[in-house]
C-alpha cells in the first residue's frame, strides 16, 4: 500500500536545526527548572557551582522544602542544629528571587517561634499558594497574622499550631484544602474560618481540641477526614460531598446517652449528605450515630454510597442496630468492610 | 450478532530515521503537539506525520507508555491502580542510561506529553541527587568556567549544602 503524498505544501511541524540537534546534552531551559524544582533543597542549590550560568538558577524555584533531609549533621546538639537550620533558611530566603508558590517547613529540632513568624511575613509578601507547616515537638505555635493576609492560599496545612486570626481576618478566598492536625481553635473562629473558604473542597482536621461542635458549611467541599472529640457533628450546604471519614476518640458512656435524647444523631448526620460515595465510621463514631431513636431505615436512601467502612462492637445492641440501619440505606453498595470490636472478658 | 467493522482511526508518523509508525488515534491525541496540528488542519489526517526530531526508538517507547497510561486511566482510580502505575514508571525508567534518559525527555518535550516529561523529569531529578558535582556536570553537558578560587568561594558560603555528599566517583 502506497502512502499518497499530496503535492502541496509539507506537513510543517517545529523542526531543530543540526547543531542544535547535535547538542543532545542541552537540555531547554523550562526542562531544566522542572529537574530542579524536583530536587531536595541541598541538591539544589548545590548546583550554583556547575557553571556560572548556573549561579542562581536554583534560587528561582518556585518551591522551597526544609525537611529532615536538608541538614546532614552528625551533631546531636540540638541547639546547634536549630541555630544552623535558622541560619540555611534564612541565606535562602534572601536569596531567592521570583515568586514563590510552595514552602514547606518539617523539621524535627525546630523551635523558635520569632524566626518562624520572621518567614512567614516573608511568604505573606510573596503570593504564596501552599504553606505546610509541621512543628515536632514543644507547645502549639501561633502563627502571625500576616498568615491570615496570604490570599493566594491554595492548600494549607499546619501541625502542632494555635490557630487564632486576628478579627479582621475575613477567609481565605481561594483556598481549596485545608489539613489542621493537633491544632487549638476556638469554636466560632473553627465555624467561621470554614465558611469563609468558599472554594474548600478538602477538609482534614485530626485531634483538635476548643471545638466540641462541628457545624460543617461548605459548599463545595468534596473530602471530608476527621478523628478527634466531638460532642456532635452537621452538615450544611454540603450537597457535594461524597468522601467522608470519621473518627470519634472517646466512648461514648451509656449513661450520658439518656432517655431525653430522641432526636437522632443518625439521621442528623445524613441529612445533608446526598451524594456521598465513601464512608468510614470510625473508632466510637459509631455508638454516636446510635443516640436517640434509630430509624429502621433512612429517608433518603444513600443511592450513591458504593463503599462503606464500619468499626462496630456486635456486643452493642444499640451499634447493631445503627449498623443496620445504615446497611438497608445503602441500595448501591459495592464495597463493605466490618472491623470487629472485642472486649474479652477474663475470669 | 453481527457487529460493523468499527475501523480505529490511524495515524502514521515517520520518525528521524525514516521508521513509519501507525498509531490509534487516542495514542497520538496524547501527544499534544500532533493534537493542535489536528486542531488546526482537521483536513490534514490522511496523511503521514514526519517527526524529524524523534528516533523510531523513542518513539516506539513512547507509544508504550502512552498505550499502559490510557489503559490505566480507562480503570477506575484506586490504590492498587496507582500502585501499578509507579511501578509500571519506575520499570519504564530503571534499565535506561542516562543519555537514553535525555533522547526521551526531548523527544516528550517536542511532542508536549506533559505526563511523560513530569515523570521523566523526577526521574532525572533522582538520578543526579547526592551526585558529585562533576557527575551532574557531565549529565547536563556543562563546561566549568569558574577559577578554582570562585569555585572554592561558592562551596564555602553554601557549605551546609555541601557536607556529605558522595566524592567524585563514577
Amino acid at each position: 500500500m502506497s502512502i499518497v503524498t499530496k503535492q502541496r505544501e509539507p506537513l510543517r511541524l517545529p523542526i531543530k536545526t543540526e547543531a542544535e540537534l547535535d547538542k543532545i546534552s542541552n537540555l531547554p531551559g523550562h526542562v531544566i527548572d522542572q529537574i530542579l524544582s524536583h530536587l531536595p533543597i541541598r541538591d539544589a542549590v548545590r548546583t550554583s557551582v556547575l557553571s556560572r550560568k548556573w549561579r542562581y538558577k536554583w534560587a528561582t524555584i518556585p518551591y522551597l522544602v526544609f525537611d529532615n533531609q536538608c541538614l546532614n549533621v552528625s551533631s546531636q546538639d540540638q541547639t546547634f542544629i536549630k541555630n544552623k537550620l535558622v541560619n540555611i533558611i534564612d541565606h535562602v530566603l534572601l536569596l531567592h528571587s521570583g515568586p514563590l508558590h510552595k514552602f514547606k517547613l518539617s523539621h524535627r529540632d525546630l523551635l523558635g517561634v520569632t524566626d518562624i513568624d520572621r518567614w512567614i511575613l516573608c511568604l505573606s509578601r510573596s503570593s504564596i499558594k501552599e504553606f505546610i507547616l509541621e512543628i515536632w515537638k514543644g507547645q502549639r505555635y501561633k502563627p502571625p497574622s500576616c498568615l491570615f493576609n496570604c490570599q493566594n492560599l491554595i492548600h494549607l496545612e499546619l501541625f502542632n499550631c494555635l490557630l487564632k486570626p486576628p478579627l479582621t481576618f475575613k477567609g481565605f478566598k481561594n483556598l481549596r484544602s485545608l489539613d489542621l492536625q493537633h491544632i487549638t481553635i476556638i469554636q466560632n473562629v473553627f465555624e467561621h474560618l470554614i465558611s469563609s473558604c468558599p472554594l474548600l473542597e478538602r477538609l482534614t482536621l485530626m485531634n483538635f481540641t476548643g471545638v466540641t461542635h462541628l457545624n460543617i458549611d461548605a459548599p463545595n467541599l468534596q473530602f471530608f477526614d476527621i478523628g478527634g472529640i466531638f460532642d456532635d457533628v452537621s452538615f450544611q450546604n454540603t450537597v457535594h460531598l461524597s468522601l467522608v471519614s470519621i473518627g470519634l476518640y472517646v466512648n461514648i458512656d451509656d449513661e450520658d446517652n439518656d432517655a431525653e435524647e430522641n432526636s437522632s444523631k443518625l439521621l442528623r448526620f445524613f441529612a445533608n449528605l446526598p451524594h456521598i460515595r465513601r464512608l468510614e465510621v470510625q473508632s466510637y463514631f459509631l455508638k454516636y450515630l446510635a443516640i436517640g431513636n434509630v430509624p429502621s431505615r433512612l429517608p433518603n436512601p444513600c443511592v450513591d454510597l458504593n463503599y462503606l467502612s464500619i468499626r462496630i462492637d456486635f456486643d452493642d445492641l444499640e451499634e447493631n442496630i445503627a449498623a443496620q440501619c445504615l446497611l438497608r440505606s445503602c441500595p448501591n453498595l459495592q464495597e463493605l468492610e466490618m472491623l470487629v470490636s472485642f472486649v474479652y472478658l477474663l475470669t | 450478532m453481527s457487529m460493523a467493522a468499527v475501523e480505529t482511526k490511524k495515524i502514521t508518523l515517520r520518525t528521524a530515521d525514516n521508521h513509519e509508525f501507525e498509531v490509534e488515534e487516542a495514542i497520538a491525541m496524547e501527544f499534544s503537539t500532533i493534537k493542535t496540528f489536528f486542531d488546526e488542519n482537521p483536513d490534514a489526517s490522511e496523511d503521514t506525520i514526519p517527526l524529524p526530531n524523534v528516533t523510531s526508538k523513542c518513539l516506539s517507547a513512547i507509544i508504550e507508555y502512552c498505550k499502559s497510561h490510557l489503559a490505566f486511566r480507562a480503570r477506575e482510580t484506586s490504590s492498587s491502580i496507582d500502585e501499578q502505575v509507579r511501578t509500571y514508571d519506575e520499570e519504564f525508567v530503571k534499565a535506561r542510561d542516562n543519555e537514553s534518559l535525555k533522547e526521551l525527555i526531548l523527544a516528550a518535550n517536542y511532542l508536549n506529553i506533559k505526563a511523560l516529561l513530569d515523570m521523566l523529569n523526577q526521574a532525572v531529578a533522582d538520578r543526579i541527587k547526592n551526585k558529585s558535582v562533576e557527575y551532574v556536570r557531565r549529565f547536563f553537558g556543562l563546561e566549568n568556567d569558574y577559577t578554582p578560587e570562585e569555585e572554592a568561594a561558592i562551596r564555602a558560603e553554601n557549605e551546609w549544602a555541601f557536607e556529605g555528599v558522595d566524592p567524585d566517583d563514577d
